[in-house]
């Protein structure tokens, strides 16, 4: 197992204590209480349902957004990581979502990819924030993430901003049962370069298979 | 605007092309003739299955089931009705509880098979992951086998008519299908299909698997090697709903166009033999539901409202 410096000293500041205490005890409580640490390091991300629209066979596209599409842009990045949060060799993300008007492409592959993630594990798109629709009204993206080794993760991002949530995202998360998870409900950043744009992040920890 | 003038040109169509209607008290989710056509049953968003007299359109009974239970899937006629309680799936007839099958936590969705001895039902494994388990139950709740199921979810299953293959759609695009005497998975099918498929069914001899699904095409597999035989378009619309006459010489297909907001969409009546769509008639919205008499002369189906829509055939 290959530890960087970076990742044994997240793992003691995680722990707390154990950088104050460390001389105090013995080897076999050093290594058990550094393998918790291990373990604890990265939570895997919570999945949420898979919906009907999934389509396989998406290019690799990183941009979802074309010139004139309606809908206010927004950029999405963020890293594929394993529970030691250590990147992950060989991610594939599936992103699908509805357009400005709230539909999804069901006939070609508009905002719709499959990223081949980098060794670096980044990742990231250019798209519009989702329309609103009945059925589901909470604004979202759908992520379906494969890599060797690891579980498949089914999972979606919802957008704090959304007027959905009605500007109080861990009272009304759970509204109509949509989201399921408060950590998915992502914070927007909201910058201007020339017009103004989004942007949101969004780390990905996989479980092992 | 030009979607406006299509959805109300669209709805008079409905209107002039639909024969009559026969009003449930509550949202109709499903419809289904029984066995001589006679009756019309109705499984509706109250929990209630109600039984129409076809020919008259007159209620004549209504039954629910236990406060706090959900109708979980329907036999091909509507005879049986499966029920999802805290412990388990009860199958239900006119109201009374024919046999239990205990299981935790219990299906969500099951398919029945056609003699009511056995179901299957997939259910979501324990955990962070969203992989489903596919289940099989023997009459008395003994338990013939599991499977794993896929990602994502189940959006239908079927169970042959002779009872020897389970098939099961799943949102993760695949149909897998088993032996239903053993669980040995006898074919995933994936390269076929895109995207994922609301409906499948067997064709009454039992020689044809259809689906129809999210790329508005019907598919059919060969029951026996699963090779796909043949796709049919025609739908201008997904396809959310599917049903054989019992003689299998038609079927009628029930569209749904979009989620952002309601339009009419079709509802077609296909020549099984030749492929061709012999009828095109309008529903006011996604069909959840179409159902064909045992003579074929009559098409029911469910459009989201508490109607049940009837068209003569001949």
């Amino acid at each position: 197992m290959k530890l960087s410096r970076r990742h044994m000293l997240e793992n003691c500041v995680l722990r707390g204590g154990l950088v104050a205490g460390a001389a105090a005890m013995s080897d076999t409580r050093l290594l058990a209480a550094w393998e918790e640490g291990e373990q604890l390091a990265r939570k895997p991300t919570p999945s949420e349902v898979l919906g009907p629209f999934f389509k396989k066979g998406a290019p690799n596209n990183a941009t979802l957004r074309q010139p004139g599409d309606p809908g206010f842009p927004l950029h999405v990045s963020g890293k594929v990581l394993n529970t030691r949060g250590d990147t992950v060799e060989g991610a594939r993300i599936d992103i699908w979502q509805a357009n400005h008007d709230g539909r999804y492409d069901v006939v070609g592959y508009r905002y719709r990819t499959k990223l081949v993630v980098p060794a670096a594990g980044n990742y990231a798109v250019e798209t519009v924030m989702p329309g609103h629709y009945e059925d589901r009204p909470a604004q979202h993206i759908h992520y379906m993430i494969t890599a060797p080794g690891h579980k498949t993760l089914v999972t979606q991002i919802y957008f704090a901003t959304d007027p959905f949530f009605e500007g109080d995202v861990d009272k009304n998360y759970r509204k109509r049962n949509i989201a399921e998870n408060r950590e998915l409900v992502r914070p927007v950043s909201l910058y201007e370069q020339g017009t103004p744009r989004a942007a949101v992040t969004f780390d990905i920890v996989l479980e092992r298979a | 605007m030009r979607t406006q003038s299509l959805a109300i040109l669209l709805a008079a169509v409905s209107a002039a092309a639909q024969d009559r209607t026969i009003k449930s008290d509550s949202t109709v989710a499903w419809v289904g003739f029984s066995k001589v056509g006679v009756m019309l049953r109705a499984g509706c968003a109250d929990l209630k299955m109600r039984e129409f007299d076809v020919a008259s359109g007159v209620l004549r009974n209504s039954f629910g089931v236990a406060e706090g239970e959900f109708p979980a899937g329907v036999s091909p006629t509507g005879d049986l009705l499966a029920v999802r309680g805290k412990d388990g799936i009860a199958i239900v007839q006119s109201g009374k509880v024919l046999r239990r099958f205990p299981m935790n936590p219990p299906s969500r969705r099951v398919a029945i098979a056609s003699d009511g001895q056995s179901i299957a039902g997939s259910i979501r494994v324990a955990g962070l992951s969203r992989e489903e388990t596919m289940r099989f139950w023997d009459t008395g709740g003994k338990e013939r086998f599991s499977a794993p199921g896929g990602v994502g979810g189940t959006s239908a299953i079927a169970i042959s008519p002779d009872g020897s293959a389970l098939a099961a759609a799943g949102w993760d695009t695949n149909v897998r299908i088993w032996n239903a005497h053993n669980g040995e998975l006898l074919k995933l099918i994936s390269d076929d299909l895109p995207v994922a498929m609301f409906d499948v069914a067997f064709t009454p001899d039992g020689k044809s698997l259809a689906a129809g699904g999210v790329d508005r095409t019907l598919y059919f597999w060969d029951a026996k090697t699963w090779k796909l035989e043949r796709k049919l378009s025609g739908q201008p619309e997904m396809i959310r709903s599917l049903a054989f006459s019992a003689d299998g010489r038609l079927l009628a297909t029930g569209g749904f166009n979009d989620i952002a907001e309601k339009h009419p969409v079709s509802i077609l009546i296909w020549d099984v033999a030749s492929g061709k769509v012999l009828r095109t008639l309008s529903a006011p919205h996604m069909v959840t539901s179409v159902s064909l008499s045992p003579d074929g002369k009559l098409l029911a189906a469910a459009s989201g409202d508490n109607l049940v829509r009837l068209w003569s055939l001949h």
